[in-house]
């Protein structure tokens, strides 16, 4: 049971980081390997914004859940404004842009005692209604709120893509040149589906870090989030949100039932089985992208034209 | 001071080494290859593995375990290359497939490294080794001086290599126009193969010379990756001199810029070690240059090449 519990919630959390990379990978074609940063800014801001006083480091403010949420979606737009002007620049250096923030900010995490205690952690992260109810019924509550989180911004994000500001970013994707053309600001467009993806990646940290309620700078390793989250998008089908959740779901469960499966195995080979899943995960991407880039949904056919061809397979 | 300096340049040497493969293939092959990182770690172990097998020579063994996994590397990435990035290239996928590809591939690679070699860090010589002294308090061991020169003289092979030969040559026209070069006789497969045989031969040449001057670990090429993609980006696509520069510039900013910006921060009392943020400086040096010279900081200048 405990285990279901696990999926779900830490799945939701993962589903809605999806979701903003889907709006930034699938939607706009930004290619962002930084998801780990945004989502440590999410989990880190609103523990401390939520939590006690733990003494010796910055804290005590005690806010309510939902006001931690939305510091949590603040400070990762401001992270993602920050660095938004690398994208007037090819598609390169966004990429190599985001890796570094990532690796800064956890380093950042890691080193500066007085805001996040180092490589200690923060534990005792509080969740909604927490104190009033018993450990187990806290566990079942906390998964509806996930679960209705992710339901609301899926739907937010549908509503989203399906107005011309979606096939706006549609265009930007399959053809710059003609955007500009049209008279979009690509540079704009694109900064404001950067800076929403962000958002949603910093909402996903928050939900993970008030189910966990413990979390130091290793929970955020790049294997863990930002390579999970690019699978679950490829997995799924770039460019498709109910492919994301769908992704989310399939990798985080398969993750989880490995898990407990080489936990029956000998101890030699439960030091390798780590490795051997993320190696089987890698390997398991690469073909993909060779045999059927179309993930297992598919793209959704968007632009009228275009949808015979997606359809066919001819485009990616 | 000149410690400093000296240490930088020695970083910045490895640097540069791992930054030309990345360089060559972005050249070439029109993307950032991130997988540049756990080739390094692979190279560097084939090495080790290499030199314990051969008996004690002297230091002989290590050049002989160097060139076997330099040639053992670059058949590696050409085949790689062959199986995962040829059919791309061949159905004219978008560049993410190829950015998401070598990603992925980066963490096969770093897994089949941890399955095969552990996480303990290795050495090729144990044990501390006795450092050369110099004026104003320079010190180097000969594994430093040994990287400094191995550098210089791999970077002005590569640099005779691509302007003087009829292949390097070959290998700049089709970077600049590959369906015309291919109509003046260059063949297309033998540019890729020689891009990735030269790749794997520096990025195993990078890898060795880290492992000798630090040591050698799984995770060793992930901390020097950012450095070497601000030393592309730096010293612009395939400009050899200029990553040879750009890795010197790197290598100072990280050595000599963290223990300068040390000083006022102890002075004033800021409680900030910058040691552990000296990939940070590299960073900040790479939002400064793309910021203002998105197309490198000599291209078009004084190092045209």
């Amino acid at each position: 049971m405990g285990y279901l519990i696990s999926i779900l919630c830490i799945g939701a959390s993962y589903a809605i980081a999806t979701l903003g990379l889907n709006l930034q990978w699938g939607y706009t074609g930004l290619f962002n390997i930084g998801v780990a940063a945004f989502f440590a800014v999410g989990a880190y801001t609103s523990a401390i914004l939520t939590g006690p006083d733990w003494g010796g480091m910055i804290g005590g403010f005690g806010l309510p859940y939902p006001v931690g949420l939305a510091g949590a979606v603040v400070f990762a737009a401001l992270l993602a404004y920050a660095i938004a002007f690398v994208l007037r620049l090819e598609f390169g250096f966004l990429a190599i842009a985001s890796i570094m923030l990532s690796t800064v900010v956890i380093l950042i995490f890691k080193n500066e005692m007085w805001l996040t205690n180092g490589v200690w952690g923060i534990g005792g992260i509080p969740r909604p209604f927490g104190e009033m109810l018993s450990p187990a019924t806290s566990d079942w509550v906390y998964t509806a709120v996930a679960l209705g989180i992710l339901v609301g911004v899926y739907f937010l994000l549908e509503k989203g893509v399906r107005s011309p500001w979606g096939r706006t970013l549609g265009i930007i994707k399959e053809d710059p040149t003609l955007a500009e053309m049209v008279g979009k600001d690509v540079y704009k467009w694109r900064r404001t589906s950067w800076i929403i993806g962000s958002m949603y990646m910093g909402l996903a940290g928050a939900v993970y870090g008030h189910y966990i309620q413990y979390i130091n700078p290793r929970t955020f390793d790049d294997v863990m989030i930002t390579f999970l989250c690019l699978c679950m998008v490829v997995i799924g089908g770039s460019g498709n949100n109910k492919g994301s959740i769908l992704g989310a779901y399939v990798l985080w469960g398969t993750w989880t039932v490995s898990e407990i499966l080489t936990g029956f195995l000998p101890e030699a080979w439960q030091l390798r089985a780590p490795f051997v899943r993320v190696l089987v995960i890698g390997i398991a991407i690469i073909l993909l992208l060779r045999f059927r880039p179309r993930g297992l949904i598919g793209r959704e056919a968007a632009i009228s034209k275009m949808g015979e061809r997606i359809r066919t397979g001819r485009v990616e | 001071m000149g410690g400093w300096i000296v240490s930088g340049l020695v970083y910045g040497s490895i640097v540069a080494l791992g930054a030309l493969g990345c360089s060559y293939v972005l050249l070439i092959q029109r993307y950032f290859n991130f997988t540049v990182a756990p080739w390094l770690a692979l190279g560097a172990y084939f090495a080790w593995t290499m030199k314990q097998i051969l008996p004690q020579w002297g230091g002989v063994e290590l050049v002989i375990a160097a060139i076997v996994s330099m040639v053992a590397l670059g058949i590696a990435m050409t085949a790689a290359d062959k199986a995962l990035f040829k059919p791309l290239r061949d159905r004219g996928a978008p560049f993410m497939f190829f950015y998401l590809t070598s990603f992925g591939l980066l963490f096969a690679v770093r897994s089949i490294i941890w399955l095969i070699w552990g996480p303990q860090p290795k050495y090729y010589y144990p044990g501390a080794s006795v450092g050369i002294k110099g004026p104003w308090g320079i010190m180097v061991t000969p594994a430093e001086l040994l990287t400094l020169i191995v550098a210089v003289v791999v970077v002005v092979a590569l640099y005779f290599f691509q302007y003087r030969t009829k292949l390097g040559r070959g290998m700049l026209a089709t970077a600049q126009n590959p369906m015309l070069a291919s109509v003046c006789g260059v063949e297309p497969e033998t540019v890729h193969t020689t891009t990735t045989m030269i790749a794997g031969f520096v990025t195993a040449l990078a890898g060795i010379l880290y492992g000798l001057t630090i040591q050698i670990r799984p995770l060793m090429g992930w901390f020097i990756l950012l450095g070497i993609f601000v030393c592309v980006v730096c010293g612009g696509e395939g400009a050899i001199l200029g990553t040879l520069a750009a890795g010197y510039l790197v290598g100072i900013a990280e050595e000599f810029g963290s223990n300068l910006i040390q000083i006022p921060l102890n002075f004033w009392g800021v409680p900030v070690e910058m040691s552990a943020y000296k990939v940070a400086l590299s960073c900040a040096l790479f939002l400064v240059v793309i910021y203002f010279r998105p197309q490198g900081v000599w291209k078009g200048t004084f190092l045209e090449r």
